[in-house]
């Protein structure tokens, strides 16, 4: 009872945040059972639909688009892994080396700034680059004597135009936890190895990059397991309902949010069991990556 | 730290180069969105995007201030949106993080098991929409935007974990002179949490300032005045994005630049502002305890 007097406060504290994960986390998770009915959108409720068992994920593999957002999921991110990941790395070590602290601050301050813009603006951005008529590409092309290109229907460029627009919008504040890992080194190690005969770049290989190595490891754990999730609030932002991009960028995530936000209720029931297949593919895939870092003796994100 | 060598001289000046290219190559963007929204739309249309106008005029952002125009009930609707979600998320999620990080609270292992699973796996957009909309009927209701983000899991770690470095003796001595839970929250840990409260604070509102799915999804056409204006402005881009060449609505290319100038403006506004202690709330915040 004194423990309840004492400590009731805190549960009341913890209240309004779990009864809000309660009410839009955990409740609306009965409506998987979408995925395995016959779904009418006038029934009062989706209990009343006709059961129709694994129906849905069958059909699923019978739908040419199903390996289309397979693929185009996995390349992206493939793509995102191998250039996104490394790069605020190596941007990190590069600002390390700046000694002006001025410099250091504005370069900061100007690097993170993309990170805060939403997917929209940065649509608005890119349309100063590939708009057909007036877009900087464009008429770049035209002054070598190109033929312009017309960009919004042209899919084959679409995925590096999303690595790139990633990477613009990433970089810089990826490196904010990798400077912060970097300010925490012994200085006295840098003063050692430069007695040593070290040069900087021994010193940034042999001193700087193995202490960020924890932090290099947890931000991969975190990469590897969204390989199988969708950026959909770029790609739907900056792609939209184009029916020529998609097929290179269309995604689990474009398609169900297209399905819903158009209200073809049909594609309900499909929609629900292609999310629910991506969502338990991360659930493992992010289970997996932090249990293998926690085995190899780091320490993971839990 | 001493420079030596002629080759690390040549990196040095390289460096500098290099980031200084790259910090332009983040500015840039901006700076040309600017001249054209400040540009005269006959002159733009002769001479197309550059950095800066060839002829001024603040024609778009009169256009946008204008009556009838949607634009500036979108951006009421969003400064709504944004305090009204940001003061929600940020006291919602804070009081769930300082109760979390109360030593010896019993049953805090699962309430962190299950705050965990609910950022690693989700029911999905069509559960989600057909719990809001349907059973709830929040359908055109602000609500439907505002609550289901009023509790971040990510800032609430973040919360939890810069509240660990919290010296333990402050709190016993509190405790010695009667110090009640809320108390100890308002007048201990609140003071000492500034950094990381203006950290989660910041992220809150661009998260509901830059939120444009929800709203799409929630509010029909017959409440656009709902909409907020990253959510008005992806409809007016999405002209210019489609492979027929849009135009259907016809905004003019000037006035959807103001709009993202508008849209942006805030954000460029407030986020340097609250750099020193985002830098050091998320530094603090992401050491493990």
């Amino acid at each position: 009872m004194s423990y309840l007097r004492q400590n009731g406060g805190y549960y009341l504290m913890l209240l309004p945040g779990y009864l809000i994960l309660l009410l839009f986390s955990f409740i609306p998770m009965y409506g998987l059972y979408l995925a395995f009915v016959d779904y009418n959108p006038l029934l009062p409720s989706i209990f009343d639909n006709t059961f129709l068992g694994t129906y849905w994920f069958e059909v699923m593999f019978t739908r040419p688009d199903m390996w289309k957002m397979v693929r185009n999921t996995l390349l992206l991110n493939l793509m995102k892994l191998l250039i996104c990941f490394p790069a605020p790395v190596v941007l990190a070590l590069l600002i390390n080396e700046i000694r002006s602290k001025v410099f250091k601050r504005v370069f900061q301050t100007v690097s993170y700034l993309p990170n805060f813009i939403s997917w929209v603006i940065v649509s608005g951005m890119l349309l100063i680059f590939l708009d057909t008529d007036n877009g900087l590409f464009n008429q770049l092309i035209l002054l070598f004597g190109g033929e312009p290109v017309s960009w919004y229907s042209d899919a084959s460029k679409w995925r590096w135009i999303l690595v790139l627009t990633n990477l613009w919008k990433s970089v810089g504040w990826g490196t904010i936890m990798f400077l912060a890992a970097m300010t925490a080194v012994d200085k006295g190690l840098y003063e050692a190895a430069y007695v040593d005969g070290a040069g900087r770049l021994r010193q940034a290989v042999s001193i700087t990059l193995p202490s960020i190595a924890p932090t290099i490891t947890i931000t991969l754990i975190l990469t590897v397991g969204k390989l199988f999730s969708d950026d959909f609030d770029q790609i739907y932002s900056l792609v939209g309902d184009n029916p020529i991009l998609a097929e290179t960028t269309q995604v689990i995530g474009t398609q169900i949010y297209a399905n819903v936000n158009g209200g073809a209720y049909g594609e309900f029931p499909l929609s629900t069991a292609y999310g629910l297949v991506q969502g338990i593919i991360s659930l493992i895939l992010i289970l997996l990556s932090n249990f293998a870092v926690k085995r190899m003796g780091q320490e993971g994100i839990w | 730290m001493r420079i030596r060598s002629r080759g690390q001289i040549a990196f040095q000046i390289f460096n500098y180069i290099f980031l200084t290219l790259l910090g332009l190559c983040f500015l840039l963007p901006y700076l040309i969105i600017l001249s054209a929204a400040f540009s005269s739309e006959s002159s733009f249309l002769l001479h197309g995007y550059s950095l800066w106008p060839a002829e001024w005029s603040l024609d778009a952002f009169a256009a946008i201030f204008g009556e009838g125009s949607g634009i500036f009930d979108s951006f009421l609707s969003s400064v709504l949106i944004t305090v009204c979600g940001t003061a929600l998320q940020v006291t919602v999620t804070t009081l769930t993080a300082f109760g979390l990080s109360r030593r010896n609270l019993i049953g805090k292992r699962a309430l962190m098991v299950v705050l965990l699973f609910s950022m690693l796996f989700s029911g999905g957009l069509v559960p989600s929409y057909i719990w809001i909309a349907g059973t709830l009927q929040l359908r055109n209701n602000y609500l439907a935007v505002l609550l289901p983000g009023a509790m971040n899991a990510w800032n609430c770690i973040l919360e939890m974990n810069y509240l660990r470095g919290v010296p333990q003796e402050m709190e016993e001595a509190a405790k010695m002179d009667g110090c009640g839970p809320w108390r100890m929250l308002l007048r201990i840990f609140v003071p000492v949490s500034v950094p990381v409260i203006a950290t989660v604070t910041l992220f809150a509102a661009v998260q509901y300032w830059n939120m444009w799915a929800e709203p799409t999804l929630y509010f029909d056409s017959n409440h656009r005045y709902m909409l907020p204006l990253t959510a008005l402005l992806r409809e007016i881009i999405q002209e210019d994005t489609s492979p027929s060449g849009g135009g259907v609505k016809g905004v003019d290319e000037t006035v959807k630049m103001a709009t993202v100038v508008v849209a942006t403006l805030p954000i460029i506004c407030v986020y340097p502002f609250l750099q020193k202690y985002f830098m050091s709330g998320l530094m603090l915040g992401s050491v493990k305890g």
